[in-house]
């Protein structure tokens, strides 16, 4: 199939999902708070333009249009999760070649599925993927498993290099689509010599051999490590005091010691720290206080949507990347509302959602794989808390405690039955128990 | 005769770019152009058969022109440029210091094109590291960053002023080079600074410049004036703020200090200030007056600050119980 036909198909969809987004407009959900949140916290009129000042202005004000829109046409025609489309956009591409423009994603096959599997999970429910669709996507995944006679990993793609992204991605994808048969094809022993031969001195691991180091390779190593059953002291030296390195003067963490915050890289930190330590450890380890506050910094009183930096702009994948921080630190600080919930569903809900479908970093931007992963994580942090159960932590270990509930309290958050999606695992990004199912499969097999 | 640039890769036989496995799934295949298929095609059967030639290192070349993400092919690259100079040093031939120039060089003008990448920086630190090893003898004073860094980062950090991988690689660079008491490197942030206040990488960056070790010669009192007098300029910019905490964190220097200059940014409605207000609050409850304190979060939480109104009312929950 060429790019052109493809073309042809999303136009067919876009005239059929224009005609379900008509039937689906009568919510009255959160219009009251985007009342109120017409009011800014920004730049004073005094302030030299500068270049973030005038790229800020310019988002503020289309933000603000949409929202005053949003106000014009009355309670009634609020945005609502265009679920349908959603489901569309990552079906086309679960079930069609990708373009050739799309030959500069060559070394992220694993990121794609994982990608359009958990957006399409998160969506629909695990349930809802065709078992074709799962079987094709177990056959693609196995493909980039790479093997030489000491190491094995998921690399980019067919033939490529262990990474430590991609085997993460795809441990999560097979957790959710894959099967004891799939799982049993890992080589255990040899991903956990690729793990060691990836450790630092340091205590942190890179992403692959003579590749960078950060918070990012750190978290898919553990994962790794975590989802195979095979972590132990070995891999875990040093790795914990190297994190909390990480946490800087503004209280978010850095991909590198010394480096400036950042959501991406603070969620990776915490995350995991969350796979090697209980909430209440945590709280002694890191600077708990200024995290909170450099974290709900990020959420701007115009947009409602979260940065990832300071003074810098909003994007929807900040959504996961700071609000699934938020879900974890909840736990670790006991304060039960780190963001503004309403406020950020309401910019995904206006501001995310591009036509015909797909999700967005900010209104005005095209849809791409990632950004529909994230929102849609982050929708899904806006709807649940995740409550650290103790006993379960006993049970299935300190990573696999996290506990979701939909929030039943209509002052944080109001939840549209047709805006609902699915409830996250707070450390992997992946629906909530697949990957312990797959752990506890690996968990039951005798130590290798 | 099959030919990429000048080199004849004819004896290759092409392999599939999917595994045969995979014959009949559509989901994740890309519908590569004949011309890139030909190509990775080519590098794979190289890379498997571990070439190391001119030709290898030319396909490596052009398809990190096209996918500059491919991780392994950089790994290939490294590998590769690994071996020639070894070799050379084996032979004593002189042209190591030339062949890794060339190579910085070229990484320089490849980075101008992609600009949000993992790999090119990474792989800069490890040509640096050859250079150093095979050209320069161990003597990292020999590599000068007048000439081969300074000139690319201005340009990139011009591009774009918050490019993360940059400022982490400027970061790398002082740290490898021990250049933390550089003037040139506190100019350059003083100078972006100029041009944007609110250019939150500068402030982090500098604040590891001062910082980043155990340097007991930083000059608190002009880093000081430094700040406040940025804060001035934008009195409503969480950057400067968050560095002038930040400094006295790293200085041990008591907020307090500051109330007189902080509290005139609380007090008129023209040069109000959100940070300003938070920062009252905190020298309060150095000051045991917790009542003050309080009342600042209440304000903060339902008049001035709103969509924080859960962290402040979280603060102020807090006060009560120590």
């Amino acid at each position: 199939m060429d790019d052109e036909s493809l073309e042809e198909q999303f136009k067919k969809l876009k005239f059929l999902v224009e005609l379900s987004a008509h039937k689906n407009q009568n919510s009255n959900l959160s219009f009251d708070t985007l009342v109120q949140m017409d009011e800014s916290d920004g730049i004073s009129p005094s302030e030299p333009i500068s270049d973030t000042v005038e790229k800020q202005l310019e988002v503020e004000d289309s933000v603000q249009k949409i929202y005053d829109d949003v106000l014009s046409k009355g309670s009634e025609h609020f945005p609502a999760l265009n679920r349908k489309g959603h489901l569309i956009y990552t079906n086309i591409f679960l079930h069609k070649p990708l373009p050739s423009q799309m030959t500069v994603l060559d070394a992220s096959h694993c990121w794609i599925l994982y990608w359009l599997i958990n957006a399409t999970s998160l969506l629909g429910g695990v349930q809802s993927i065709k078992s074709d669709v799962c079987q094709n996507c177990i056959k693609m995944a196995m493909s980039y498993l790479y093997e030489d006679e000491e190491d094995e990993g998921f690399g980019g793609g067919y033939m490529q290099t262990p990474h430590l992204a991609d085997t993460y991605a795809m441990l999560c994808t097979l957790a959710i689509v894959g099967d004891e048969d799939c799982w049993s094809q890992i080589d255990r022993k040899k991903v956990y010599h690729l793990l060691l031969s990836l450790k630092n001195k340091d205590g942190s691991f890179a992403i692959a051999k003579d590749s960078e180091t950060d918070t990012r390779s750190v978290y898919c190593a553990l994962c790794t490590a975590c989802m195979l059953n095979i972590l132990d002291d070995e891999l875990k030296k040093g790795v914990e005091d190297w994190i909390v390195s990480c946490q800087t003067y503004e209280g978010g963490f850095a991909g590198n010691p010394g480096d400036e915050a950042h959501s991406g890289y603070t969620f990776c930190a915490i995350a995991s720290l969350c796979i090697l330590k209980s909430p209440a450890r945590i709280a002694e380890l890191i600077n708990v206080d200024s995290l909170l506050r450099w974290l709900c910094h990020r959420q701007y009183a115009i947009e409602g949507g979260l940065s990832g930096r300071t003074n810098k702009l909003v994007d929807g994948c900040y959504s996961h990347w700071g609000g699934g921080t938020a879900a974890l630190l909840e736990c670790i600080s006991g304060n039960r509302n780190v963001i503004n919930r309403t406020a950020l569903q309401n910019y995904i809900l206006c501001c995310c959602q591009a036509e015909p479908f797909g999700l967005v970093d900010k209104p005005g931007k095209y849809p791409d794989f990632y950004h529909t992963n994230y929102v849609l994580c982050g929708l899904s942090a806006c709807q649940h808390y995740q409550i650290y159960d103790e006993k379960l932590a006993l049970k299935e270990g300190t990573a696999f405690g996290y506990r979701p509930i939909t929030i039943p309290d209509e002052k944080v958050i109001t939840i549209d039955e047709k805006n609902l999606v699915e409830a996250l695992d707070p450390v992997f990004v992946a629906p909530s128990g697949s990957v312990l199912k797959m752990r506890n499969y690996y968990r039951e097999l005798k130590p290798r | 005769m099959r030919t990429f640039g000048n080199y004849d890769f004819s004896d290759v036989e092409p392999i599939p770019l999917e595994s045969p496995r995979t014959e009949g799934s559509t989901v994740c295949k890309i519908l590569y152009s004949n011309e890139f298929r030909e190509l990775m095609s080519c590098m794979k059967v190289l890379m498997m058969k571990n070439e190391i030639s001119e030709r290898a290192l030319y396909l490596t070349y052009v398809i990190i022109h096209k996918v500059s993400a491919h991780y392994s092919i950089w790994q290939y690259r490294y590998h590769i440029l690994q071996h020639f100079v070894e070799q050379r040093k084996k032979e004593n031939n002189e042209s190591v210091v030339q062949v890794l120039q060339e190579e910085l060089q070229e990484c320089s003008k490849m980075v101008l094109n992609i600009q949000k990448n993992y790999q090119i920086w990474h792989y800069r630190h490890l040509i640096i590291e050859l250079l150093i090893k095979y050209g320069y003898d161990g003597d990292a004073r020999k590599y000068s960053l007048e000439k081969e860094e300074y000139p690319i980062l201005s340009i990139m950090l011009t591009k774009d002023e918050k490019n993360y991988h940059v400022w982490s690689y400027k970061r790398w660079l002082v740290k490898r080079f021990n250049i933390y008491d550089s003037p040139t490197e506190l100019t350059f942030t003083t100078n972006m600074l100029k041009n944007d206040v609110r250019n939150n990488s500068a402030w982090s960056f500098r604040l590891f410049l001062l910082f980043g070790y155990d340097k007991p010669s930083v000059d608190l009192k002009s880093e000081f004036d430094f700040v406040k007098k940025q804060i001035k300029r934008s009195p409503t910019n969480p950057s400067s703020w968050n560095y002038l905490r930040g400094i006295c964190d790293n200085s041990g220097t008591s907020l307090c200090k500051f109330k007189q200059f902080i509290s005139s940014f609380t007090e008129n409605d023209e040069n109000i200030s959100i940070p300003a207000i938070e920062l009252l609050a905190v020298i309060y409850i150095k000051e045991n007056d917790w009542e003050k304190a309080n009342g600042i979060y209440g304000l903060l939480a339902d008049k001035l600050d709103p969509i924080r109104s859960n962290y402040w009312n979280f603060k102020k929950l807090n006060l009560k119980i120590d």
